[in-house]
């Protein structure tokens, strides 16, 4: 305390200051010499003179190895603008930079006093100097905690807007890393996966080396003063797949029934963990060698990220680049970004939630606005059916009138002459009709086929024949194709037939103006195939959908039912029906039906 | 011979079903409607009614209703084009039920087979 005050006597007191004559008492060079604040001399040239202890310490300098030089040389003291503050006619005060011996460059603060001798001219002054340097560093720190905080606070507000959990966590990530920021060289994110019942690591920013360290946080300084230019300017650098930090996040993760591995263990215990040399900074416990080998890093920081006690993830972060030691402080300002990042989190998670579930909403919506309107369309092809129905119950009578008569005359004709082939004919066909009708009756209810063997290539010339005068009438050229040894298939000839026909029909309807009619059948694995091919114009891609509709008809003739009931008979059997059209060149109808030794579906229809 | 009587709006099929019911060897009388049907019930007393059920006026479906007020024991046979009337369960009171077709042989082949029946029926 006594030598802390000699030196304020000096200032403080400017009018005492000490002369240097030869009734003096005191020697000046005497009385400094011993204190521990540093003091020195110099003469009216500037020169040292006197050089004390403190002085020594301070600067690191003997007083042997000054005397007589510069002082301005001796403490490496720019000449810097008056901005000195007179504290009395002889005293001022100023702030400037020195240097040490070994380079340090020292804050400081020098309090100048003349001497002056009895003709009141200058004989040299006394120079007291404050090292400020350690109370800078402090204020430098709470400068940049200050510049932190508000840090904090910012990606606070850009994690509120943050757009998903991408953007959530890529904020997360710049913050924790930006000279902005928290100024960690990288960070690692890692996420609770409730569904997997792991933790494991989503994203990383960071540099892979010094190099790429100085140069990405140049870039990144130059341009960047707002986190969220920062933010945009960093993109990049996450969609950069190769980045060595996202190879490093990816190979985190470990199963949360783990709990003897490092990470389960931080994020289960909801307490920030402190790194250093591969050990728990307090617990001293070492940490999984393989998490050690991944980072690369010997030290580093792990806050746990969870909401309203949820773990949610895991903050890693280091300084690999710098090597720069974690203090309390960077530890204490990642918890406070930890907080912002695991509330941003769940409130992506619970978004993405709401979202799957207005999507299922929406799905759910459609179907029952899909099925409104199949009810819809169902309600008015039944009214159309009703519609059909009742025509054909109108046809019904006549026919059973014309075919039962022609059935009577038959059995009051003689026997096999020309006259009871046509009344042989006119029943058979009645016949037909009949069954025709009856499908469009039972339309909605058909029956199952009556089963028995079944020759589709005589069919399909029966079919043809059948309509030989229209083919005539439209000069369409039939050909018929077969492969051998077809596949034997069982089936209800009538409907089999029926369907057949309606397809034939179509296409002879098809081609108005001739072309070739043909006929294929194939063995298929499984299915005995009859294409049925017409040259005629085509179907229209628009109307290919919907051919098989009932009453869906682009003639200006028949009922709009032939393909819809060919469709009807095949299904009944097991088979199906597909349709191939180009316009231009013309449409082919596959006709695709079980092969006998696989009918066990058509067997459970007929029984 | 037993004698059945037919209604039936269709002139047609009332021939036809008249000419086919003979060739198989019964009387036939007809009936252009219900109301017809019901008199001829009660004049001819038939043995078997051959009974349309979509006629215009009384349907057949009512027409049968009647019948059996008068006659619970005289067998009906429905005769129609349409199947859906089998759902109608007034029409399970029918001896028979028969999908008109111009194959007669199915309702000639039931008629035969109700009168084959009904004597012994009688006897009980």
């Amino acid at each position: 305390m006594t030598l802390a005050q000699t030196p304020r006597e000096a200032t403080n007191a400017p009018g005492a200051a000490p002369r240097l004559d030869e009734h003096a008492t005191v020697d000046p060079v005497r009385l400094i010499g011993g204190w521990s604040v540093p003091v020195a001399i110099v003469d009216r040239e500037g020169r040292v003179r006197a050089w004390n202890r403190g002085a020594g310490t301070l600067y690191g300098r003997s007083e042997e190895s000054v005397l007589g030089q510069e002082w301005t040389s001796v403490v490496g003291e720019e000449p810097t603008l008056d901005s000195s503050l007179s504290l009395g006619p002889d005293t001022r005060r100023y702030e400037t930079r020195h240097r040490a011996q070994d380079g340090k460059i020292l804050d400081v603060m020098v309090t100048r006093t003349e001497m002056l001798d009895q003709g009141e001219g200058s004989t040299g002054a006394l120079l007291l100097v404050t090292d400020l340097t350690a109370s800078r560093v402090m204020e430098g720190r709470l400068t940049r905690r200050i510049a932190q905080l508000s840090v904090v606070r910012e990606i606070g507000e850009a994690l509120q807007s943050a757009m998903g959990l991408t953007g959530i966590l890529r904020t997360i990530l710049v913050g924790a890393t930006a000279s902005q920021g928290l100024r960690f060289n990288r960070a690692f994110l890692l996420l609770v996966d409730g569904k997997r019942g792991d933790l494991r690591g989503r994203v990383a920013i960071g540099p892979s080396d010094a190099e790429e360290a100085a140069r990405i946080w140049s870039e990144l300084s130059q341009s960047a003063t707002e986190l969220k230019d920062l933010l945009r300017r960093y993109e990049p650098y996450f969609e950069r797949a190769h980045n060595r930090v996202n190879e490093i996040v990816r190979s985190l993760s470990a199963r949360l029934d783990e709990e003897d591995r490092f990470l389960v263990r931080v994020l289960r215990s909801m307490a920030t963990v402190r790194v250093v040399q591969g050990a728990e900074v307090g617990s001293g416990r070492p940490v999984d060698e393989d998490l050690l080998l991944s980072l690369g890093v010997e030290s580093f920081v792990a806050v746990p990220l969870h909401a309203e006690g949820k773990p949610m993830g895991l903050l890693l972060a280091d300084n690999a680049i710098t090597g720069k030691s974690v203090e309390d402080e960077d530890v204490g300002i990642l918890e406070l970004l930890g907080i912002q990042a695991a509330l941003a989190i769940e409130r992506a998670q619970l978004s993405g939630e709401l979202e799957t579930q207005i999507a299922s909403l929406e799905t759910a919506t459609r179907q029952v606005r899909e099925n409104h309107e199949r009810l819809l369309r169902a309600e008015r092809l039944s009214a159309v059916g009703q519609m059909a129905a009742r025509v054909a119950h109108e046809i019904r009578n006549p026919l059973v009138a014309i075919g039962g008569f022609a059935r009577l005359l038959l059995r009051e004709a003689p026997a096999a002459g020309p006259m009871q082939e046509s009344i042989q004919i006119i029943a058979s066909e009645v016949r037909r009709l009949e069954t025709i009708l009856r499908e469009v009756l039972d339309f909605s209810k058909p029956t199952p086929p009556r089963l028995g063997k079944v020759d589709l290539v005589r069919l399909g010339r029966e079919a043809v024949d059948l309509l030989r005068w229209e083919v005539r009438e439209a000069a369409v050229e039939t050909r018929f194709d077969a492969d051998p040894d077809l596949p034997e298939i069982r089936a209800d000839r009538d409907q089999v037939f029926q369907a057949l026909l309606n397809v034939v029909q179509n296409a002879i309807h098809a081609m108005p103006a001739g072309g070739v009619l043909a006929l294929h059948t194939r063995k298929r694995p499984g299915w005995l195939e009859m294409a049925v091919r017409d040259t005629g114009p085509g179907i229209p891609e628009e109307a290919r959908s919907r051919i098989f509709e009932p009453f869906f008809t682009t003639k200006s003739t028949g009922s709009g039912l032939g393909l819809t009931i060919a469709q009807n008979i095949l299904r009944e059997h097991g088979g199906e029906i597909q349709v191939d059209s180009r316009e231009g060149e013309g449409t082919t109808f596959y006709l695709r039906l079980p092969a006998a030794e696989e009918t066990g579906r058509v067997e459970d229809l007929g029984g | 011979m037993s004698k059945i009587l037919v209604v039936e709006d269709e002139k047609n099929l009332r021939l036809l079903y008249k000419k086919d019911l003979e060739r198989d060897g019964h009387a036939v009388v007809t009936a252009a409607t219900a109301g017809e049907g019901l008199e001829a019930l009660e004049i001819d007393s038939p043995d078997l009614v051959v009974l349309d059920i979509r006629m215009p006026g009384m349907d057949g479906l009512d027409c049968m209703g009647r019948i059996l007020d008068r006659n619970p024991r005289i067998p009906v046979v429905l005769n129609t084009a349409y199947s859906s009337y089998k759902e109608n369960f007034l029409s399970w009171a029918a001896d028979a039920y028969v999908i008109k077709s111009s194959d007669t042989g199915e309702l000639l082949a039931k008629v035969r087979e109700i009168l084959a029946a009904r004597p012994q029926a009688k006897t009980h």
